[in-house]
This record gives structure tokens, sequence and C-alpha cells, in this order.
């Protein structure tokens, strides 16, 4: 269960370039469901998941996951009950090492890294078992830098590395935004293998409403950092893209009209 | 399972992957080891009365350039000539810890027949390493610190050499004639230079002893060498600056005379040189004659002398330099005793 | 002989620094410049205690690469905790360190002449006299054994540094660190506390830096504040040297071609020593001997001499360039 609170972010506060990117959201996600979070470019649907995440600390509000208050937690602390896939493919791997190494870290988090071996044998027969899983023929190059990777198969290893240790909450930024449609429907199918697999907690981003209709059992629109619409169960399945784009279209003739009222409004009455 | 490369793989992959560099540094040692051979053969051949000299200096610096021309020159004097008595290599570590030891190494290996030393890091370097061959040191403050030995008259077997300390007493006497009142006087130094900083001591005991207090100001980089003279010159009642000898001041010291003459103090100079830079005047027991003294004390080893039985010296002569132009602009008068003892003048 | 052996010592007591600035130029990717300070706190912590003969030689090591480690650490706390840029907080300590180094001696230089050092004692245990000039034959070349003794201690030590070195970059936490050089963003999902982790790196980085001149001090008889400067510009030149030569960045062959780039480097400046007579040039020729070695081999390269080797394990991996848009 996760619990957000009346959650505020200000970003360069005081300066001209001051941007509130989150106000008063406050949301609830039960344990094992999937929620998309639907926005458009700079509607702050990353920054909510971001703030999720601990990249920032909140200016206010809480954020409890399972009972546990981490509103304050740095990153990492985080990190022990949280995985991520990020939008761009590179981020989620280190590309000098290999693809063992990276899956070694992967398997300790959340864990006390120690002074003991990360490649031990038995370690890289549990990394070739899972690497097989996902097809691609990468569990005998376990031992190559994961920088030779294409983006693709790094993305599936970010995600097989995220869930590696069943995280409390998977977040999924975009995650295969900066695929190819072929490789991104791919990753995209594993990552419902891999959720319902293992019934984790997910939170997605996404821009696509396709995406946001085919997967999770609740849509959640974000709009200039407030949650303007919450579909789910029954009000969710009966959802059509088309049903979305026209709430998208609604919103556009209202970020027209808005600042041509207050146009004329300001020329009326200052 | 994962099946990983076996270890009779990696004993293939590892030393195909390192063969380029390995070979490299075999022919780097194959060419050091065969070309320090000829040197060893080579000074063989011509031992005799030709001698094969060494100049090692730590750094490149005015005192240290000074100190390997006084070598050349006391050379000279002795009415040895290059090239029918003598040849002499010289070495310069350029303040690099680590390519001193390989010059050590490379002189020691190369068999000279009296190895010079310029400052105090050289001589260590070589007092740690050669037991053998004659070393003479020159531009060394305290070659007891430095651990050349117990007491300038017992020491290390094969050193000698010239201690390069100034005549403090004798600059504090020159102060007080010139300006009977003077009541503090200045100087930059280095605390990184174990010269400097005995110096700087020797200068405070030297004066403290006639009534007068010393200002220093410490400066760790050429850089900070002009800045640590306007401070020394501003707002702190110095009268004179009395400047020690070291590296830094030494390269750096038309900043020292800039900073001095916009508040019209005068300069004094432990470096021969410094008066005709525009000093007052310069007292010095310099390196430049310290380098001379060291020429002269190896060619008594050349002629046979042991060095053990050589104490260490002090530099012979002192010598007094006045540049009248710059007395003058600073506004001192140089009393007549004092004129007419100088070696020379500056006009 | 001796040249050689002399040569190899200190380019094997060098490596020791060249593997610790490996740690943050390679893993971390910026060059920490406190390393010149620590390098000179390491010979000078060192001088001063086997001056003061309380500690066994080794304890001297200890301490004194203790010593760096605090150096590096606070290196790492100003540039993750107060955010400071990498390279100033390097710059920084390195400054503090100088006047340090001066209050840890007393003095600019202390002289450690007859005093026992890892050196003696590693003559005293092969029972080598440290007075009489014994020499052994190596292949029919007569070589100081005291020269020989200096040359495999700073061989052992070297080993020593890089096999722990490679073992701890091989453990959890050493995957962590170098993670976090590599990607600190996937390191901070994957829950690693990277600011923990640079300045650990940092410290063990500089603690090696640190060691390198506790041995430079002990081996040249005297610790200098001015020991370190230059140092880290040549430990770098160690690292790519070595680099170039081995074109592989494994972390086996990284921290054996530092070493050898080390070893390489010193041979080069003790030929340049040899045959640049004028003083002036040494550093000249030392730089066009260096640019020679590396260019040398690419020329070659063409021919079938330097021919690179197909890598059947890297064949295998060659993917097409990345699909990404």
């Amino acid at each position: 269960m996760l619990e957000l609170n009346g959650l505020n972010k200000t970003f360069n506060y005081g300066t001209p370039d001051e941007v509130k990117a989150l106000s008063e959201v406050s949301l609830g996600i039960a344990s094992g469901s999937f929620t998309v979070i639907l926005g458009t470019n700079g509607s702050g649907k990353s920054t909510l998941l971001n703030a999720v995440a601990g990249t920032f600390i909140v200016d206010s509000g809480a954020i409890r996951l399972n009972g546990r208050d981490i509103t304050a937690s740095p990153e990492h602390v985080r990190a022990a009950f949280i995985g991520r896939v990020f939008q761009n493919p590179f981020s989620g791997t280190a590309p000098n090492m290999t693809i063992a190494e990276n899956l070694s870290i992967a398997s300790m988090r959340g864990k006390n890294r120690r002074f003991s071996t990360a490649l031990s044998g038995a370690a890289m027969d549990g990394f070739y078992s899972r690497v097989k899983e996902l097809n691609m023929g990468l569990e005998d190059r376990l031992e190559n830098n994961i920088g030779s990777l294409s983006g693709g198969q790094r993305q599936a290893l970010t995600l097989l590395m995220a869930c590696w240790n069943r995280p409390e909450l998977l977040l999924l930024d975009e995650h295969t935004a900066a695929l190819d449609p072929k490789t991104g429907a791919k990753v995209l199918e594993l990552t419902k293998t891999v959720i319902e697999k293992d019934k984790l907690t997910t939170f997605m981003v996404t821009h696509s409403m396709q995406q946001a209709v085919n997967l999770g059992d609740r849509i959640v629109m974000v709009y200039k950092g407030k949650i303007i619409h919450d579909f789910s169960g029954a009000d969710k399945k009966a959802l059509k893209p088309k049903d979305l784009y026209e709430l998208f279209e609604d919103i556009k003739r209202r970020e027209m009209i808005d600042p041509a009222t207050s146009e004329i409004l300001k020329a009326n009455y200052v | 399972m994962y099946k990983r490369l076996k270890y009779s793989e990696w004993l293939i992959y590892y030393p195909a992957k390192l063969f380029p560099a390995l070979a490299l540094i075999f022919a780097a040692s194959a060419l050091l080891l065969f070309s320090s051979q000829k040197a060893a053969e080579k000074a063989g051949g011509t031992a005799g009365k030709f001698f094969r000299l060494a100049v090692v200096a730590y750094s490149d610096t005015p005192i240290s350039e000074e100190g390997r021309r006084g070598i050349k020159d006391g050379l000279m004097e002795t009415g040895m000539d290059e090239k029918r008595d003598y040849e002499m290599a010289e070495y310069s570590a350029h303040s690099d810890a680590a390519a001193l030891n390989g010059i050590i190494d490379a002189v020691k290996n190369a068999d000279y027949d009296l190895i010079f030393t310029i400052s105090t890091p050289a001589l260590q370097a070589a007092l740690k390493k050669i037991q053998k061959t004659p070393v003479v040191f020159s531009s060394t403050g305290d070659p007891i610190g430095a651990g050349a030995g117990k007491s300038f008259s017992s020491h290390a077997e094969n050193v000698t050499g010239i201690c390069s300390m100034s005549d403090f007493s004798g600059m504090i006497k020159l102060v007080k004639e010139i300006s009977p009142d003077v009541k503090k006087i200045g100087t930059v130094f280095c605390p990184a230079e174990i010269n400097s900083v005995l110096y700087k001591d020797c200068l405070k005991k030297a004066a403290e002893g006639e009534g007068i207090s010393l200002e220093t100001v410490p400066a760790n980089s050429a850089g900070e060498v002009a800045d640590a003279a306007n401070s020394l010159c501003e707002g702190r009642g110095v009268e004179i600056i009395c400047q020690i000898a070291d590296n830094l001041s030494a390269a750096s010291f038309p900043a020292i005379l800039k900073a001095a003459a916009a508040e019209r103090i005068p300069v004094f100079g432990f470096i021969e040189s410094d008066a005709k830079k525009g000093a007052a005047l310069s007292y010095a027991k310099d390196y430049y004659r310290g380098g001379i003294d060291s020429a002269k004390l190896a060619f008594r080893i050349l002629k046979g002398e042991k060095p053990a039985g050589i104490p260490f010296e002090y530099i012979s002569k002192t010598t007094l330099v006045i540049n009248k132009k710059a007395a003058e602009t600073a506004g001192i008068k140089i009393p007549k005793a004092v004129a007419d003892r100088a070696d020379s003048f500056i006009e | 002989m001796p040249l050689l052996l002399g040569t190899f010592t200190i380019g094997f007591i060098l490596s020791i620094l060249a593997i610790g600035a490996l740690i943050s130029f390679r893993i971390f990717n910026f060059a920490d410049i406190t390393s010149e300070g620590s390098l000179a706190l390491g010979a000078s912590a060192a001088a001063v205690l086997i001056a003061a003969r309380s500690f066994d030689p080794f304890t001297v090591l200890l301490i004194a690469s203790a010593a760096g480690a605090a150096a590096g650490a606070v290196t790492g706390v100003l540039h993750t905790k107060f955010k400071i840029n990498a390279l100033l907080a390097g710059i920084l300590v390195m400054t503090a360190l100088y006047s340090v180094n001066l209050h840890v001696m007393g003095k600019s230089n202390v002289a450690l002449m007859n005093e026992e050092t890892v050196f003696t004692f590693f003559n005293k245990c092969l029972s080598i006299s440290e007075t009489a000039n014994k020499t052994v034959s190596v292949f029919g070349w007569p070589a100081g054994a005291k020269d020989l003794s200096g040359a495999a201690l700073s061989f052992i030590l070297a080993l020593v540094c890089g096999t722990a070195l490679f073992w701890f970059l091989r453990t959890e936490l050493g995957s962590a660190m170098r993670a976090t050089g590599d990607n600190p963003q996937m390191a901070s999902a994957l829950g690693v506390n990277t600011d923990l982790m640079v300045i650990a790196g940092l410290a063990l980085s500089n603690a090696l830096a640190a060691l390198s001149g506790a041995l430079l001090a002990s081996y040249q008889g005297f610790a200098d504040v001015q020991i370190g400067i230059g140092m880290l510009v040549w430990g770098l030149a160690s690292v790519i040297i070595g680099e170039t030569l081995v074109r592989e960045k494994s972390i086996g062959l990284a921290i054996t071609s530092a070493v050898m780039g080390s070893v390489f480097f010193r041979l080069l400046v003790a030929i340049a020593l040899r045959f640049g007579m004028n003083p002036n040039d040494m550093k000249l020729i030392t730089a066009l001997f260096v640019l020679m070695a590396l260019i040398l081999p690419s020329l070659g390269r063409g021919g079938k001499f330097f021919k690179k080797k197909a890598d059947p394990k890297e064949d295998a991996a060659a993917t097409k360039p990345s699909e990404i848009v």
C-alpha cells in the first residue's frame, strides 16, 4: 500500500523560473495494483514518480509505503523497497561493467553489501537461469560489458534487475518511450509477464493513451501538478483511447482559452 | 549452469594481452642495461689523470644555477681545464623526487670520480645510495640536519662540502651602521625549504641580539611571493627588508623589490646579484661563492685527499655590493665607512 | 645494473600511487589532486614515525596509509556532502595538506639516514648487510644484493596492493563502488549509498598514494614537503600509458597495466637520463620517449607482429550499434 498525502514541490523557488511541479497530490495505491499515470509533457507525472523514488525530497506532505514513512528517506534507502526502470535505457545499467556484475549489484538491493566475492559460482548460475528466461540469448554473454548491448536488451535487463529481489513497489518511467516500436512492444510484454508473475505493486508513467488503456487497473490523469481524473474498476475498463484523447483535447482547449481570457481580463480591468 | 572460461584459457588470454607491454618493458630494460654497461666500461678505460665529474641539482632555480656556475668557475680557478683534465656531466631532477633517485642511480652506475650535489634533497639522496664515490655538497644550509654527519669534522666518509650559511650577524651590523635607529626589519621566507626556515631563524636570532625585531611572511609558491611581499611592506612598520636567500625568493626577487619600492623601503639582499637586480645592497656569502669553494674542496679530493679528513666549511668570502641609485631612491645614505668596505658598486 | 634495479624499485613504488590514481581517475572519472598531498603526507608521517623509532617499519606504513585515507575521506566529504566540485575539493585538501605536512614533520625535510625502514628490515630478514656491498650475479650481470632486495620488496608490495585492490573491486562492496562511478543514478536506484562509496573510494585511493609516499621516503632516506609535487601527473601518465599498451579495461588487466605503465615510464625517464646529457633537455626527451612508445605500436599494428589477435569472446559480443533513437 502506497499512500501519498498532500505532496507539494516547487522547483527554483523564488526565481523567475519557479515551477510548481506538484500541488496537493494525494493518492492511495493498493498493494498488488497496477496504476498508470497519464499526462502531457510537463504535467508533473515524472515529478510525481521521482518524488516517490526519492530523487528529491518533497516540500510538504507525506509518503508512506506499507506503513513505513519514507518522506525524508534518501533515494538509496528507499531503493531497498522500490525497483525502478528509467525512460532512458542507458540510465538503468552500468555500461562499463559486465552483465553479471550489474545483476550482482541488483541482487544485493536492500541487503548488506559485504566483502565477499560478487560473482561466486552459485551467483553466476542464478544469473544464468534468470537471464535465460528473457529469451534474448544474453545468458551466454554474462561476462560482456552491458555497454555493448542494444537499448532494448539493456532495458529488459534493467527490468529484470529492478524486480530481482521482489520490490514492494515497481516504478516504471515511460520505460518504452525511447525504444523503437517493435522493441518497445517486446519490453512491454515482458513487463506484463514479470508484474503478473510476482503480483507487483506497479506505478507506471506514460503519455501513450494506448498503453494506459491496455495496461493496469487504474488510470490517474495528471495536469499542472494536480490529479484531474482518476479512473478505476469498471470505469477504467470501459475507457477507450478515444475517450482519453477527448479529455486531453479538452485540457488543450482550456489551455488555449486561459491565456487569451486572462489577456482580455487584464486589458479590461488592470 | 553458466560456463566460465577455464583457467587454462585465462593463462593464454592474459599473457597475450600483456605481451606488447612486457616486450616494451623488456626492450627498455635491455637498452638501459647495455647502455649503462657501456658507460661503466668507458669509465674503466679512461681512468688516470682525466677526471669524470657530475653535478646533481634538485631544481632549476637561480640559486641552483648560481651554484653550478660557481662550480665551473671554481674548477677553472684551480687551473684544471675542461676537456684536458676533466669532463663534467650536469643533471637536474627538475624538482621531481622520483627523478632525483633515478639520477643518483645513473650517476652511481656511471662510476664518476666525484659528485657535486646542489641543495639539501640532492645531498640526502646521494648520502643514502653513494658510499664510495666522493660527494661534495653545496647550497646546503644545514648538512648535519640533512644527515651528512655528527659534526662538521666527524661526518660520512665519502662526503664533504660547503655549508651555505649566510653571514647574518654581519648583515645586522651593516643595518645598524647604515640606520642606527632601525627597530624592525622584515623578510619573506618559504616554509617548504628547509634552508629558508633555518636562515629565517638565524636572521631573527642575530637581529634580536641587536634589539631589532624581525617580521616574516611565508610564501609557498612563486605566485604567492608578490602578495607576501606586499603584506610585509604595508602597515607592519618594516623599515628595511633583509631578504634571506632561498630558492623561492631568489626566483621572485623582482616582486619583492617592486613591493618595497612602492613603500620606499630599502631592500638588502643576501645574494650577490641582488644589488644588480635593484636591491640597495647585497652582503653575500652566496651560492655562487659556495660553488667556487666546493670546487676547491673537490680539487683537493681529486689530488688524493680523503673526504673523511676534510671538515665541512662555511663559505669563505663575503662580498658587499652597493647599488647607489637604489639606495638613493629608497632614501638611505650609505656611510663612508660602509662604502669603503664595498667590493663593488653599481651606479 | 644498479641503475636498472633502482628504476624498477621506483617504478614499483610509484605504481602503488598509479593504482590509487586508477581508482579516482577510472572509477570516479576525475583526477583527484589530493593524491599529491597525501603522497607527501604518507612520506612525512612515515619519516617522523621512523625517526621516532617507536613502531616497527610495517606498522609505520599502515599508519601512513591511514593518514592518507583520512585525507581522501575529507575530499570525499567535501565533494559529496557539501557539493563542492571534485577537482576543487581535491585542490583544497591538497593545499591544506601542505601546511599539515609541515606540521607533521615540524620542518620541511626529515632525514632518515641510519634508521630502520622496511627496506633495511627486509635486508635484515635476508641477512644482507647494510654496510658490506655484496654483489650477486643475475644472468651473468653483477648486481648489488641491496639493490636487488629493494627491487624485490617494492615488487612484492606492489603485487600485494594490486592483488588486494583486484580482490576488493570484485567483492559486493567493490562492485557497488565501481557502479557508483560508472552510473550513479543506477547505483542509487539499486540501493547503493553513492556518497559513502565516493568517500570510501577516495579514502582508498589516497591511502595507496600515502603508502607510495611512505615507501619513497623509506627508500630514498628522507622526506621533503615538496615530494608530492607533480606526482599525480606521472601517476595518471602511468595509468594511460599502461592502458595504451594493454588496450583492455577489465579490472585485473587495468591494475596490471597501471603497474606496467609506471615501470615503463620510469624506465623511459632513466633512459632519457642516460642519453640526455644537457639537464635542461631531460623532460623534453622523456616526453618524446613516451610519445614514441605510444605511437610505435599503433604504427606497427598494420604489420603482422603487432596485429591485434581476434578475440573470440569479443567477436561473439559484437552487436550492431545501439538501436535506440
